[in-house]
């Protein structure tokens, strides 16, 4: 037990330490402080969403489900995280081969790692679980007890989709060993997982539909025979349980969802004992020699610098596997999910209702400030421009010493990011556009709003990154993965989300209008922000020693 | 020419790295620029790349301040850095290219040029593959491909010699030598007195951000004692401070 907490304490040393000085820790409460308060609104608009859900189910006398939906988007939250945390840290981390020739078990090591990436986790899921916990308490009238369950539920609920997230993970990487090419097989295996597990959710979705007999949701509603929440959770084990724990208080329940997060942890050891340092072993770089051919090569075009620099930008994102994962995959993943639960929503929603909603002012301006909320939260998950500088690392001195001005660069920079998201969001669009009919106007005014989420996002990523870049790490994942910018920059991309949904429920009279004032003042915004970037980022560069 | 003019640097520790040193490295010679660790070189030498601001004076490069016009100063210059590991998922080939963009190499003539720096380090295989496979003289060979392709004014290298095997640090050597003779500056930074004493027309000794002489070798042992080694006479020069 020992050992793993030195293995656990010794990695988050390695995480953190360098980016906060003693000097700025002051400095650094302070900012993190702002962020409470600037996040305030989200939290305050997403548990009045819980709060006015619960109504609307409770009316048909299942407010209880409201619990088990939130446990059960959570549980997806905590393992499509997973994958992208596990090849990270039980792969892609350069400290793994150190501890290889410890005396150490090899359980000690997966165990510390677990324990890790849980930690991560627990971030993670905060921002979801903490307003639907304060939305549900608040509208159920909750005493003490059902917040002490949800303290307790808080920290066993990752355990068992994390579990799930690293058996697949370690399944798929324990055939590495064949792999040629380290870097496009991690890329490959992450890809898989979510699509195994993306796979998994539609299947267990149809699976929960046939037996219902395909009543839709909306009958199934109206009907009131079936409880939804059992029907849910029917398929996801433990939640039913800590549902039932957290709405009645009721400890034995608490204990069978305590016993299974046990037991997927158990079933997470043997795997890992099995196949774990097979995959490990199995990741070495390979060289691949071949005859290089000058006159069939056409790699000595010429272009302007700031295209190259963008080039360059955009080939070291998609061939490094950590930054692929952690900052372009998820423009393609969440359209993609998007897309996917929509499709299969089809059958248990009646959609020609939904899509005769679809239409006039007070819609059309809920959908042009649901599109800025949407691609504001996906940009914001993405950190291309809020580890821009930090992905340099020791090479920041190249963006130094190259005859190129840094305003330049920082364009290169902001556009590579603008057009990983752009593209995520084009065929989000589109497929919305498409799929509910849109009016072009309106896809026009939620193009408009989108890209100014885009900007917004890709702005205030490269302001924070700037001012105060990680650029001492000696392995990529920590450039982005244990990057508190990344972290600021998705706070604040929430936080302007949360500002949305408040305008949203305070304004809603004759909303389009609104919305056409939104992008507005947002595009007015993000021009003074460039502005204010361009003014700035030579003198933050320049500073940096 | 490089023109070092009475630079000053602290660290944010309060130490002074580089204390008003002043110095004047000529067009067509070899600067050795030799101190034990922690002396000062690198810092000395990002200061003229622009890596760094000089707190107090100024720095020209072949007459442009490195303060007030950094983008022409920047383009005279071919910079080596001590660390070799250059966006390593990109193919050689695609470093040089990206290099040859960033300091205008004009497309006429880029392949050919690229195509002989290949043939003179024996890299052309290598091209097509990714630095991330390169070893570290590899890649010790790419950056300084990289560096030659724009024939700069001033080619300044920091301990360029260090992990190279013995054939191509001769042919490192050989290209200083030649690059020197048509009319360039070449300075690097070294604490291998071997290589300062075959290579370097004129060296300064640096300690503790002083610059303790300024001189050809043949000077450095007439102001000290006969028939000493070089390492000897550097060890007592830098002992006294």
């Amino acid at each position: 037990m020992n050992n793993i907490l030195s293995l656990v304490k010794v990695s988050l040393n390695m995480a953190f330490r360098g980016q906060v000085g003693k000097k700025r820790k002051i400095k650094k409460w302070l900012i993190g402080l702002g962020l409470l308060v600037w996040l305030g609104p989200m939290v305050y608009a997403f548990s009045e969403i819980i709060r006015v859900m619960y109504g609307v189910f409770e009316s048909f006398g299942q407010g209880d489900a409201i619990i088990v939906l939130g446990l059960l988007i959570t549980s997806m939250i905590v393992f499509i995280f997973g994958i992208f945390y596990t090849i990270g840290s039980y792969y892609m981390s350069k400290d793994i081969p150190t501890y290889l020739y410890m005396p150490l078990k090899p359980w000690e090591i997966t165990s510390a790692r677990f324990l890790i990436v849980l930690l991560y986790e627990y971030i993670t899921m905060l921002i979801f679980y903490l307003p639907m916990i304060i939305g549900f308490g608040i509208a159920s009238g909750m005493g003490v007890l059902y917040y002490l369950m949800a303290l307790l539920i808080f920290i066993f609920l990752p355990i068992l989709p994390l579990a799930l997230a690293s058996i697949i993970i370690m399944g798929i990487m324990s055939f590495a060993k064949k792999a040629m090419n380290k870097d496009r097989f991690t890329m490959i295996a992450s890809i898989l997982g979510l699509v195994i597990g993306v796979g998994l959710n539609v299947a267990f979705q149809g699976l929960a539909r046939s037996a219902d007999n395909k009543d839709g949701l909306q009958e199934l509603l109206m009907s009131g025979k079936l409880s939804i929440a059992e029907n849910i959770a029917r398929y996801f084990p433990g939640l039913p349980n800590a549902a039932k724990a957290l709405t009645d208080g009721n400890f034995l329940h608490l204990l069978i969802f305590i016993a299974i997060a046990a037991v997927a942890f158990t079933l997470f050891l043997v795997v890992a004992k099995a196949i774990y340092f097979r995959g490990v072993i199995g990741i070495n770089q390979s060289v691949s020699r071949r005859e290089f051919d000058a006159q069939k090569s056409n790699g000595f075009k010429s272009a302007s610098p700031v295209k190259t620099y963008l080039a360059k930008e955009l080939k070291l994102i998609f061939r490094t596997p950590i930054f692929f994962m952690n900052l372009a995959l998820i423009d393609i993943i969440m359209p993609l999910m998007l897309i996917v639960s929509m499709i299969v929503a089809v059958g248990s929603v009646d959609l020609a209702s939904v899509k005769s909603m679809v239409t006039g002012n007070v819609t059309g301006g809920i959908l042009v400030t649901g599109a800025f909320i949407l691609f504001v939260f996906i940009s914001a998950m993405n950190g291309i421009t809020a580890t821009a500088i930090s992905r340099e690392g020791k090479q920041l001195q190249i963006m130094q010493f190259i005859p190129m001005h840094y305003r330049d660069q920082m364009n290169a920079k902001l556009l590579s990011g603008v057009i990983i998201s752009m593209a995520g969001m084009i065929v989000t669009l589109v497929f919305l556009v498409i799929f509910f009919k849109i009016s072009l106007g309106i896809a026009l005014l939620m193009f408009l709003a989108g890209t100014n989420a885009v900007i917004l996002t890709r702005l205030t990523g490269m302001f924070i990154d700037a001012a105060n870049p990680k650029l001492k790490w000696d392995n990529e994942q920590k450039a982005v993965k244990q990057n508190m910018n990344l972290v600021f920059n998705m706070l604040i991309g929430l936080g302007a989300a949360g500002v949305a949904v408040v305008l949203l429920i305070f304004l809603t009279q004759s909303i389009l209008w609104n919305s056409v004032i939104f992008i507005a003042v947002l595009a007015i915004a993000n021009f003074g922000l460039y502005k204010l970037l361009d003014n700035r980022f030579p003198k933050m560069l320049a500073r940096i020693e | 020419m490089i023109n070092i003019q009475n630079v000053t640097k602290t660290y944010g520790s309060g130490i002074k790295a580089v204390d008003g040193i002043t110095l004047d490295i000529n067009s067509g010679e070899i600067f050795g620029f030799l101190g034990p660790n922690g002396a000062g070189k690198t810092t000395t030498i990002k200061m003229i790349t622009g890596i760094l601001p000089a707190d107090e004076g100024d720095i020209l490069v072949d007459g442009y301040s490195i303060k007030n016009e950094p983008l022409s100063a920047k383009m005279n210059i071919g910079y080596v850095s001590d660390d070799p590991n250059v966006f390593e998922r990109l193919k050689g080939l695609e470093y040089l290219n990206f290099m040859a963009d960033i300091y205008k190499v004009p497309a006429e003539g880029r392949k050919e040029k690229i195509l002989s720096l290949a043939e003179e380090f024996e890299m052309t295989n290598a091209l097509a593959d990714k630095i991330q496979s390169y070893s570290h003289g590899m890649r010790q060979k790419i950056v300084v491909m990289g560096v030659l392709l724009h024939d700069p004014n001033v080619w300044i290298l920091d301990e360029p010699l260090s992990g190279l095997d013995p054939k191509s640090s001769y042919k490192l050597k050989e290209i200083m030598r030649s690059h020197a003779d048509k009319g360039n500056t070449v300075m690097f930074s070294t604490h291998v007195l071997e290589v300062a004493e075959k290579v370097c027309d004129r060296i300064a000794v640096i300690n503790k951000g002083h610059i303790l002489f300024i001189g050809t070798l043949e000077e450095m042992k007439a102001t000290l004692a006969k028939d000493t080694s070089l390492e000897k006479m550097f060890l007592e020069m830098t002992d006294d401070e």
